[in-house]
């Protein structure tokens, strides 16, 4: 690809634009929380992030399934290049999550059941990049990830409702609840394009990270086969 | 079958945090708080996080020593308390706060820090709309 070629490209300006657009009206045209103050306004990249996470492992959970069931290595290449995607928005909804808690609790961290679980679920996504990355044989390294990718998700509900479950310091969900969202119509608007936009940044990374996967098997196939 | 170091490592990270979790779900989380109610029943010897809210007009700050005062109440049970910590412009007559400190008599509670736990709900000022006044403010620009 040239240069000129790499600056043509619809998806990738597509998600940058969304995501500018969305951090502008959410840092300058809707109002902040009337307690909370400009703080809460994190919210608009913290919250995506989290949920694009969850989304994230939730690909890597379907197509781990699939690659065991039916031995498809695209699925495997989808699901290694999904978890890696999620484990860097997971990181941002950790670090974007720290500043917002030390603006409003008053401390970067605590081991409540929210983050201790986030915690958690970023020490299993990393462990599950170092094992593909250790493993040599192709058909190994798919089906331990596949293993991985199954069991490991059944974190991300427990992350998800740890909030509802047990007490914290976290707040319960402000949306995914039973009733009516407790954030106010305009905010929620802002909040939704939000997670629309980082969507958008989400399926173009990954689309990005397949394209290296399949390139990754192909150069393997090429080094194995006889010349 | 051979497994190279970083496998193990990798494995090792997976299965201590699966193992974690489940000690998490199985304990229910252990007891993240507790409050007064419980911690009158129940004393603990040593650190411990007690929620609770902030009574209405007992805030108040020794600007010689430092130290805030307040009492903290869950409907049933009153704990006063006490601390060196500044906690965050959310502090305020009536908000929840995480203590984490320790008992050192009882009804009397010693606190290393207080967290402000906010709520779910996210409302922006109404027209004409004042919020409560920031207790904070008073303390740090009061003199």
């Amino acid at each position: 690809m040239t240069m000129r070629q790499r600056l043509i490209d619809p998806p990738a300006w597509t998600a940058l634009i969304a995501v500018v657009a969305v951090v502008v009206v959410g840092l300058f045209v809707v109002p902040a929380d009337r307690l909370q103050g400009q703080v809460q306004r994190i919210m608009y990249v913290h919250v995506p992030s989290a949920w694009i996470a969850y989304l994230a492992f939730f690909i890597t959970f379907a197509a781990s399934v699939r690659y065991l069931w039916r031995r498809d290595l695209a699925a495997d290449r989808l699901a290694a290049s999904s978890a890696e995607v999620g484990l860097v928005f997971t990181a941002v909804a950790i670090v974007t999550g720290s500043i917002w808690g030390k603006a409003t609790w008053g401390v970067w961290w605590d081991w409540d059941p929210r983050l201790t679980t986030t915690a958690l679920l970023l020490v299993i996504y990393a462990g599950y990049i170092l094992i593909r990355g250790s493993i040599v044989d192709r058909d190994r390294r798919a089906r331990a990830g596949a293993v991985i990718g199954i069991v490991g998700f059944a974190n991300v509900p427990i992350v998800h409702f740890s909030v509802t479950w047990w007490r914290s310091l976290h707040q319960p969900p402000t949306i995914v609840r039973p009733g009516d969202p407790t954030i106010d119509h305009m905010l929620l608007g802002e909040l939704l394009a939000s997670v629309l936009a980082f969507s958008l940044l989400f399926l173009y990374l990954l689309n990005r990270r397949l394209e290296l996967e399949r390139a990754r098997d192909e150069a393997e196939q090429a080094l194995l086969m006889p010349s | 079958m051979r497994l190279r170091p970083a496998t193990i490592i990798g494995l090792g990270l997976v299965l201590a945090a699966l193992v974690a979790l489940g000690g998490l779900v199985a304990t229910n989380a252990v007891v993240y708080y507790v409050t007064p109610t419980e911690l009158a029943a129940k004393p603990v010897d040593g650190p411990v996080r007690l929620y609770g809210i902030v009574v209405g007009g007992s805030v108040s700050y020794d600007r010689a020593s430092g130290v805030l005062s307040f009492r903290l109440s869950d409907g049933q049970t009153t704990e006063a308390v006490t601390s060196r910590f500044l906690p965050t412009a959310l502090f305020r007559d009536g908000v929840g706060v995480v203590l984490v400190g320790r008992s050192t008599a009882p009804g009397a509670f010693s606190a290393d820090e207080v967290l402000i736990k906010h709520s779910a709900v996210y409302q922006p000022l109404k027209p004409g709309e004042t919020i409560p006044p920031d207790i904070l403010q008073q303390i740090r620009g009061g003199g």
